[in-house]
C-alpha cells in the first residue's frame, strides 16, 4: 500500500516547473515581463498603454514582489496584436534606413525614402475605444481641456511641443467653440483660480472643460510632457471626428472653410446657412425657416459692409499673428449664420443676450468673453484690429471694464465688470447691473457647478438671485417669443399623417363633385376631436418613504454593508456640523456688522 | 354658394388675387377680392370654380409663393411669415387626380425591375430569371432568356435614331452578369417570342445590383455587391476586336452560349465600401451613384475619379436624377425618406427636400421624365406614391401592390408602371400632371 503512494509523492516531487494555468500568477504579468513579451523599450510601452487606455492592476496577491506593477495577461495579449506596433517598428527600421543612406551620401535613395513615409494614424483607436458617438462625447471632458490647455502653451524645443502641436489644438478647440455657439450648447461657466470652466451640452451629454486663462504659461519642470504629448495626439485624433460628426450632423462642412478669408468664408456661411433653411422643411418648419430666411437677408446685408471694412483691414494688418486672426475670425463668422434658422425652438434663456450689444475694453479677458456672449446670442466688439464696430457706436449697450476710470463714458450704456456676464449666464437670468458696475467690489462669483440646495448651505447671494429668478417667471417672460410654435421635427411626421389624410379626403370628395362648403354642412366637427387625443394629462405619483423601511433595512445589512452605510451617515454627519459651523459664522458677522 | 361662404367668415378676411397659366376658358378675373382666411385648397377650389362658372366643378391646386397649399391660408401665412395685409398672388393649377388602375400582369415570381422607357412596351425583370416585354393590350410579347439568376435591374439603352424599329435593353442579375439584348420590335406578334441575349457582360465577382445607360447609348454602367462600378463598352467598332477575345475565350472554356458575345469591362470605379444600389447616368460626363454604405458620389466618366461625396444616415437603395435643372439628386432607402440633393449648392451637404410618408424602406424612385416636380417612389409597404416636390406631402398614393413594391417607372409621360413582390405589373394610366 505505501509503494504506489510514494511513487506518487515522488512524481509531484519532480513536476517539472512549467508555466502556471490558473490563480493571480496565470493572469497577472509585471511590466518588465510585458517589455520582454512584448519586444519594445519602456518608453514605448508608456505610449502604447496611454493610446489604447490600458492600465496597470493591482493582483489580490503579488506574486512576483510589492514593489512591482502589474499587468492584467490579457491586456498585454491585446497590446500584442495592436497594429501601431508594427507601424512603430516599420517607421524605426525606416529612420535606420534614412540615417544609413544619409551616411553613405545616397541622396537620391534619401529623396525617394522620404516620399514613403510609412503612415502612423490613431483613427481605428478611436474607433475602438468609442464604438458609439455617445461614447465619445461622455469622455469628451478630458480631451477638450487637454486640447484648450495647449492651445495656450508656449512651444518649447528642449520638451518637444512644437508649433504644429500649438497650432492643431488651436484650430481644434476653436472648431469646438464656434460649434457650441452655432448650436447654443454652453450652460454654465464659473472662472476660477485655475482657469475658466465650461460645460456644455451636447447630444444629451454634459461636457465639461476647463480652460486656462489667457496669460502667459510657464511649462511646469514636474510635468512629463511626453506623457501629455501622448494624450495630445490621442485626443487630436478624437476631437477631430468627434468635431466631424457634429458638423456634418448640422449640414456643415468640416473642417469649416473659415480660416482663409473672413469676406470669403462669410459668404460660404450665408450660402451654407441659406441651404440649411431650405432643407429644414419638414411641413410646418419649412415655411418659417423660408420665413426668416428673408430677416436673416436682411440683417446680411447690414453687416456686408462691416464685413468688408474688417476685411480690409485685416488685409493691412498682415505682420498680426495669422493664429490671432483665425481666432477672431471663426467664432465671428459663425454665430453670426447661427442666429437664422433655429432660434425660435430654443429655450428663452440660451439667448439671453440676444438684444444686446457689448464692447469689450483692452483689459477684460477677451476669448473667455467672446465665447460666452456670442453663446448667448450677443453681438460683441472688441477694442483693437478687425473689430466689427468701434466703441464710438451708438447702439452698443453694454461696456464691459475692467478698471476704476473711464476716459469718455457714454450715457446711453451701462458699463460693468466681466462677472456680470458670468453671474448672468449661470443663473439664466438678467441681473441688475448696479452690483457689478466699475470700481464696485462684485457680489461673490458663486460657483454653478454647486447644488446649494443639495449641499444644503444657501449662500446669501445664491438666496438673492433665487427670489429674482422667482420673480421673472412671475412676469411676463421678456426673452420669450409670444407665438409658440411647439411642433418639433418628431409631430411634424404626425402632421404630415393627418394632412395627407385631409388631403385624400377632400380630393376624392371634390372628385365626387362635392362643393366645399356643400361638405362643411354634412361634417361632423372632427378637428376639436383630433386636439383632444392630443391632450393627455400626466399624473404624478408620489411614494413616500418610510422610515421603518431604512430600520429593517440597515437591520437586514450584512455586517460590511452596515459598515459602509454607516461610514456615509458620519459624512453626512460632518457637512452638516461643516453648514452649521458656516451659519454661525454669518449670524456673528452681521451682529458684528450691526454692533458698527 | 357665396352666402355659405359668407356665413363661414369669422375674422379674418384676406384679399386675394387669382393667375394662372392655364388657357383663356379657364382663367378668372384678375382683380383682387377679399375671401376668408380659413380656407384651404377645397375651398379656394370651389371659389374658383365657382368664378369659373363651370358646368362641371373642377378640381384645383393652389400654389402661394411656388408652394402647393396644404394647410389653410391663414396657417400657411403664418408659418411662412407673410404679411396677412397686403394682396396675396395666388396661382392655380388643376390637381392631380389619382390614375386609373388596369389589369394587373401577372408573373411567375417577384418583378424586380421595371422600364417604361419604349412607348409602346414595357420592360419586366423578374425573379424567375427571364426578362418580358409587354405590349400595350398587356400581351406578354417576348421572354428574354438567358440569365442563370435573378434580374435584379433593366435598364433601357437610348437609341435615338433607331427607336422606333428596335429595342435595346441590358439587365443585371445575381448571377455576376449582365446581358445586353436586342428586340426588333416589327417582329411584334401576339404569341410570345423567346430571345437570346446578344452580349453577356462579364466581370462583376458578386451579385449585380444596378445598371444604368449612357446618355448616348454606347455603354453602360453596373453597380455590384462586390462594391465596384464598371464600365462597359456596347459600341460596334469594338466588337470585332471583343469578338476574337471571346472566341478565344470560348475555346479555352468551352462556351456557354455559342451566339451571346462575351464583353469585359472596360473601367472599374472603386470607392464605395458597400453594395451599389442605385446608378444614373443621365449626364454625359458624370455617374451618380448611392450606395448601402450611406454615401451618395459622382464620378467623372472620362477620368474615372470620385468628384462629390454626399452622406446619408442610412443605407440608399435607389438613386434619380432629374427634377430642376436635370440636376437634382433623388435619393431613397433604408430610413423612409425621400432625400432630394442639390449638388450644385456650395459649402452645404444637407438634402434641399425631406420627403416623408412612407411607413417602410424605399425601394425605386424615378424623377418624372419631363416635369420638373414630380417624382415617384416605390416602398417595401405596398405603395407607390407621387410626389410635388412644391409640397410636403405626396400628391396621389398607389396601393394596389398586396406586398413590397420593388420597382416603379413612367410609362408614356402619363402611366405609372410598378412591379413587386406579389408578382404583379401594375399599370395605372391617364395621370394628368400639368407642368
Amino acid at each position: 500500500m505505501t509503494k504506489p503512494t510514494k511513487h506518487k509523492s515522488k512524481s509531484k516531487q519532480y513536476l517539472a516547473p512549467t508555466r502556471r494555468k490558473e490563480g493571480q500568477a496565470a493572469k497577472y504579468i509585471t511590466r518588465n515581463k510585458a517589455l520582454n513579451r512584448l519586444q519594445i523599450k519602456l518608453p514605448e510601452f508608456r505610449r502604447l498603454c496611454i493610446l489604447k487606455g490600458i492600465h496597470p492592476r493591482e493582483p489580490k496577491k503579488k506574486v512576483e514582489g510589492h514593489n512591482k506593477t502589474y499587468y492584467h495577461v490579457k491586456d498585454i495579449a491585446f497590446l500584442a496584436h495592436e497594429p501601431l506596433l508594427d507601424r512603430s517598428r516599420e517607421l524605426k527600421a525606416y529612420e535606420k534606413k534614412i540615417t544609413k543612406a544619409r551616411a553613405k551620401r545616397n541622396l537620391d535613395l534619401v529623396q525617394r525614402l522620404l516620399g514613403n513615409k510609412p503612415e502612423w494614424n490613431l483613427n481605428h483607436l478611436v474607433n475602438e475605444r468609442y464604438p458609439s458617438f455617445v461614447d465619445a462625447l461622455r469622455d469628451l471632458d478630458d480631451p477638450l481641456t487637454i486640447l484648450h490647455l495647449f492651445a495656450w502653451l508656449p512651444t518649447d524645443n528642449s520638451q518637444k511641443i512644437r508649433p504644429e502641436h500649438i497650432e492643431s489644438a488651436r484650430k481644434l478647440s476653436l472648431q469646438w467653440q464656434a460649434y457650441c455657439i452655432r448650436v447654443r450648447a454652453l450652460r454654465k461657466v464659473f472662472v476660477s483660480v485655475k482657469g475658466v470652466y465650461y460645460q456644455a451640452e451636447v447630444g444629451g451629454q454634459n461636457i465639461t472643460w476647463l480652460t486656462p486663462h489667457s496669460t502667459s504659461q510657464v511649462l511646469p519642470s514636474d510635468v512629463d510632457f511626453r506623457v501629455m504629448l501622448t494624450f495630445l495626439e490621442f485626443y487630436k485624433t478624437l476631437v477631430g471626428f468627434v468635431n466631424f460628426k457634429l458638423y456634418h450632423d448640422l449640414g456643415l462642412r468640416y473642417p469649416p472653410l473659415l480660416d482663409e478669408k473672413l469676406e470669403k468664408a462669410a459668404n460660404e456661411l450665408y450660402g451654407l446657412m441659406k441651404g440649411l433653411a431650405s432643407a429644414a422643411p419638414v411641413a410646418e418648419e419649412a415655411p418659417k425657416a423660408a420665413g426668416e430666411d428673408g430677416d436673416a437677408e436682411m440683417a446680411e446685408q447690414e453687416e456686408d459692409p462691416r464685413a468688408v471694412e474688417s476685411q480690409v483691414r485685416l488685409a493691412s494688418l498682415h505682420s498680426r499673428l495669422s493664429a490671432i486672426d483665425k481666432e477672431q475670425e471663426m467664432p465671428a463668422a459663425v454665430p453670426e449664420a447661427a442666429k437664422e434658422p433655429e432660434d425660435e425652438d430654443m429655450d428663452s434663456s440660451v439667448k439671453l443676450f440676444k438684444e444686446f450689444k457689448f464692447f469689450l475694453g483692452r483689459e477684460v479677458p477677451r476669448e473667455a468673453l467672446l465665447f460666452v456672449i456670442r453663446a448667448f446670442g450677443g453681438t460683441v466688439s472688441w477694442d483693437g484690429e478687425g473689430a466689427p464696430f468701434p466703441e464710438s457706436d451708438e447702439s452698443i449697450t453694454h461696456q464691459i471694464v475692467d478698471r476704476p476710470t473711464q476716459g469718455h463714458k457714454f450715457l446711453s450704456r451701462e458699463y460693468v465688470q466681466p462677472q456680470w456676464v458670468f453671474d448672468c449666464v449661470n443663473n439664466k437670468l438678467l441681473l441688475p447691473t448696479d452690483a457689478y458696475v466699475v470700481g464696485k467690489i462684485c457680489p461673490p462669483h458663486l460657483s454653478p457647478f454647486v447644488d446649494s440646495e443639495a449641499e444644503g448651505y444657501m449662500p446669501e447671494y445664491a438666496e438673492t438671485i433665487k427670489r429674482m429668478q422667482a420673480a421673472a417667471s412671475d412676469d411676463l417672460p421678456v426673452f420669450e417669443k409670444p407665438e409658440s410654435n411647439g411642433e418639433a421635427d418628431i409631430s411634424t411626421a404626425d402632421v404630415n399623417v393627418s394632412l395627407e389624410k385631409a388631403f385624400t379626403r377632400d380630393l376624392s370628395k371634390e372628385m365626387a363633385g362635392i362643393s366645399y362648403s356643400a361638405s362643411l354642412e354634412g361634417k361632423v366637427q372632427t378637428a376639436p376631436e383630433e386636439q383632444e387625443d392630443k391632450k393627455s394629462g400626466e399624473a404624478s405619483q408620489s411614494i413616500p418613504e418610510a422610515d421603518e423601511a431604512i430600520q429593517m433595512g440597515r437591520m437586514m445589512m450584512t455586517r460590511k454593508a452596515r459598515g459602509l452605510y454607516d461610514a456615509a451617515k458620519m459624512g453626512q454627519a460632518k457637512k452638516a456640523a461643516k453648514i452649521d459651523l458656516l451659519k454661525e459664522r454669518k449670524k456673528k458677522a452681521k451682529a458684528k456688522g450691526e454692533e458698527k | 354658394m357665396d352666402t355659405t361662404i359668407e356665413d363661414q367668415v369669422v375674422e379674418r378676411q384676406i384679399q386675394v388675387k387669382f393667375v394662372t397659366k392655364l388657357p383663356p376658358q379657364l382663367r378668372v378675373v384678375s382683380s383682387a377680392f377679399a375671401i376668408p382666411a380659413k380656407l384651404g385648397r377645397y375651398g379656394l377650389s370651389e371659389v374658383v370654380n365657382t368664378l369659373l362658372g363651370l358646368e362641371k366643378p373642377q378640381p384645383f391646386d393652389f400654389l402661394i409663393d411656388g408652394e402647393l397649399l396644404r394647410t389653410t391660408v391663414e396657417q400657411f401665412l403664418l408659418t411662412k411669415g407673410i404679411t396677412a395685409e397686403t394682396t396675396l398672388t395666388i396661382e392655380y393649377i388643376p390637381v392631380v387626380l389619382p390614375p386609373e388602375p388596369q389589369q394587373p400582369r401577372s408573373h411567375d415570381e417577384w418583378v424586380s425591375a421595371v422600364s417604361g422607357y419604349n412607348a409602346r412596351f414595357i420592360a419586366t425583370g423578374s425573379y424567375d430569371n427571364h426578362g418580358r416585354i409587354w405590349n400595350a393590350s398587356g400581351e406578354c410579347v417576348f421572354l428574354l432568356q438567358g440569365h442563370s439568376d435573378v434580374i435584379t435591374s433593366l435598364a433601357p439603352i437610348p437609341a435615338p435614331g433607331s427607336s422606333a424599329k428596335q429595342f435595346q435593353l441590358v439587365t443585371a442579375s445575381k448571377d455576376h452578369t449582365l446581358r445586353f439584348w436586342q428586340v426588333a420590335l416589327n417582329e411584334a406578334t401576339s404569341s410570345t417570342v423567346t430571345l437570346k441575349p446578344l452580349k453577356r457582360l462579364k466581370g462583376h465577382t458578386s451579385s449585380v445590383q444596378s445598371v444604368a445607360a449612357s446618355p448616348s447609348g454606347h455603354e453602360v454602367c453596373s453597380g455590384s455587391w462586390d462594391t465596384s462600378i464598371k464600365l462597359w463598352n456596347l459600341r460596334e467598332e469594338t466588337e470585332g476586336e471583343e469578338d476574337l477575345a471571346g472566341k478565344k475565350r470560348r475555346l479555352e472554356t468551352g462556351a456557354v452560349n455559342s451566339s451571346e458575345k462575351q464583353v469585359d469591362a472596360r473601367v472599374t470605379f472603386q470607392g464605395h465600401t458597400q453594395v451599389v444600389g442605385g446608378l444614373d447616368w443621365s449626364d454625359r460626363d458624370t455617374i451618380y451613384s448611392a450606395s448601402w454604405d450611406h454615401s451618395l458620389r459622382s464620378w467623372d466618366v472620362e477620368t474615372a475619379v470620385n468628384t462629390q461625396t454626399l452622406t446619408s444616415s442610412k443605407a440608399l437603395h435607389c438613386l434619380s436624377v432629374g427634377g430642376e435643372g436635370n440636376a437634382l439628386l433623388a435619393a431613397g432607402g433604408a430610413d423612409h425618406l425621400l432625400r432630394i440633393w442639390d449638388p450644385r449648392l456650395p459649402g452645404t451637404v444637407a438634402p434641399v427636400f425631406q420627403l416623408s410618408s412612407h411607413t417602410s424602406w424605399i425601394s425605386a424612385c424615378k424623377w418624372h421624365p419631363k416635369s420638373s416636380f414630380h417624382i415617384l417612389t416605390a416602398s417595401f409597404d405596398g405603395t407607390v406614391k407621387l410626389w410635388d416636390t412644391r409640397a410636403t406631402i405626396p400628391l396621389i398614393t398607389l396601393n394596389q401592390h398586396k406586398d413590397k413594391v420593388l420597382s416603379a417607372d413612367w410609362w408614356k409621360n402619363d402611366n405609372i408602371v410598378s412591379g413587386g413582390a406579389d408578382s404583379q405589373l401594375h399599370i395605372y394610366s391617364k395621370l394628368d400632371l400639368s407642368f
